[in-house]
């Protein structure tokens, strides 16, 4: 018998990392799908911090609310967030506006959109890689669920909510992971590619082939919709380069609209474009 | 070893794990830079052995895999291995002066980036967010050192209040 096997310590080590080997050996061909453990535990902790932001917060705002600044704080943060309502409600109704023939029918549908937009706070980041996720302190009670689109205060695309999504707290897979996958078109010459993020703060568009001349630096890009899970038109960033490559399609580098460093409030649209439109 | 001592430990694994969450919404440097978690670990682990340090750097690293979106084990293998040698190393050498706090904070911690960097590349293939976390062992043992400068700190002024109130028993 080895030495190492004859001491208990060892024995233990071995014991958990087989464990823990075991746990990531079964993970790893499902790929994003959480085990009913580890939704349990996430479900546990985010919405305990979820608690706990609300705790700071409440403490920290306490004297510039009530001491210092009187109303004019909490006026400012209605107004702001009304604002956020009023940018993504405004984008909805752009795009809502070019697909409807008559004004009165718009008009008729957009009483529930008021009620569909949910302003969140980002509570917490992905501790493996900040670019890939974030948690935001929204949950079922709210009746986000996954999938549901989410925009940043100006109405830019930010990602979509994944599993897990818990009481208080969801998930916000952003659109700088690697896994993260939309249909887009550039905004002037209609290409139409797919967006998905290089676990860097940055996206790449993918597919469009090495052939094709109309593709610029600067364009614009906005989501197309025919993913059914994104509503057609939201601005998604700018391209900003494009490499030639030895394959069959480009190398063409996004630079998103959204400020990752300065993401606090976001916006979860709760109406999914296929109950929409 | 006490129930008390197991509790405390736990909890400030837990509490380690809600505060580095806390850090990255204001800060994302400090959030890469700050492994509360693995500090609780190695500060256990130096102090009960290889077995416990082991035991709670695998609690530790499974309760931040739940709040990340990657693989389950991804912060607990390295944390698991981590703990296991810290506890090992403690036990055959004096830590307990302030700059060999610091150099064993920073190897133990170098010795964790470059393992879960490497399951993150070599074995799950997903991209590292930055190079901030280079700077993570060099930061965190700084912050380990000041720790355990307060730990030491407020113990001895508690021994000395204990022992100012303590009742004189008269012998007869």
């Amino acid at each position: 018998m080895p030495f190492f096997l004859k001491k208990k310590s060892f024995i233990v080590l071995f014991s958990l990392l087989g464990l823990q080997f075991i746990f990531l050996s079964l993970q790893l061909p499902q790929g994003g799908h959480q085990s009913f453990l580890e939704k349990w535990i996430f479900g546990f902790l985010a919405n305990t911090q979820s608690g706990l932001t609300y705790i700071i917060e409440g403490a920290g705002n306490l004297w510039s609310d009530y001491i210092a600044l009187h109303q004019a704080r909490k006026e400012n943060k209605e107004l702001k967030e009304k604002i956020v309502t009023l940018t993504q409600e405004n984008l909805l109704l752009q795009d809502k506006l070019t697909k409807k023939e008559k004004s009165s029918q718009a008009i008729q549908n957009l009483a529930p959109l008021n009620k569909s937009i949910v302003l969140a706070q980002v509570i917490g980041l992905d501790p493996a890689n900040y670019f890939r996720t974030v948690v935001i302190n929204r949950g079922q009670a709210q009746g986000l669920a996954p999938n549901m689109v989410v925009l940043d205060e100006k109405g830019h695309l930010i990602g979509r909510l994944i599993d897990p999504v818990s009481w208080q707290a969801a998930t916000v897979q952003l659109v700088t992971d690697t896994n993260f996958a939309a249909s887009v078109r550039t905004k002037k010459k209609n290409l139409v590619g797919i967006l998905s993020g290089d676990g860097h703060g940055r996206c790449f568009l993918k597919y469009i082939l090495e052939t094709e001349t109309d593709v610029e630096e600067g364009e614009e890009l906005v989501t197309t919709g025919y993913d059914g899970v994104f509503f057609a038109g939201l601005p998604v960033g700018k391209i900003s380069a494009i490499y030639a490559t030895q394959g069959l399609f480009k190398s063409i580098l996004v630079q998103p609209y959204f400020n990752f460093h300065n993401l606090e409030i976001v916006a979860v649209i709760k109406t999914s474009p296929k109950e929409s439109f | 070893m006490r129930v008390k001592d197991l509790l405390r430990s736990l909890l400030m694994i837990v509490l380690a794990v809600f505060v580095n969450w806390q850090l990255s919404r204001f800060s994302l440097f400090l959030f890469q830079t700050i492994n509360l978690t693995s500090l609780v670990v190695i500060y256990y682990a130096q102090r009960k052995g290889e077995i416990f340090g082991a035991s709670l750097g695998a609690l530790g690293g499974l309760l931040q895999d739940s709040i990340s979106t990657g693989i389950f084990g991804s912060f607990g293998i390295p944390k698991t291995i981590v703990g296991f040698v810290t506890g090992y190393i403690a036990r055959r050498i004096d830590v307990r002066s302030y700059p060999v706090t610091f150099i064993f904070y920073a190897g133990a911690l170098v010795l964790e980036v470059i393992l879960w960097s490497g399951l993150q590349i070599f074995v799950l293939s997903s991209p590292l967010p930055g190079r901030t976390i280079i700077y993570q062992p060099l930061l965190s043992s700084l912050v380990a050192v000041v720790i355990v400068w307060a730990i030491k700190r407020w113990d001895t002024q508690w021994k000395r209040r204990l022992r100012i109130f303590k009742p004189k028993v008269d012998n007869f």
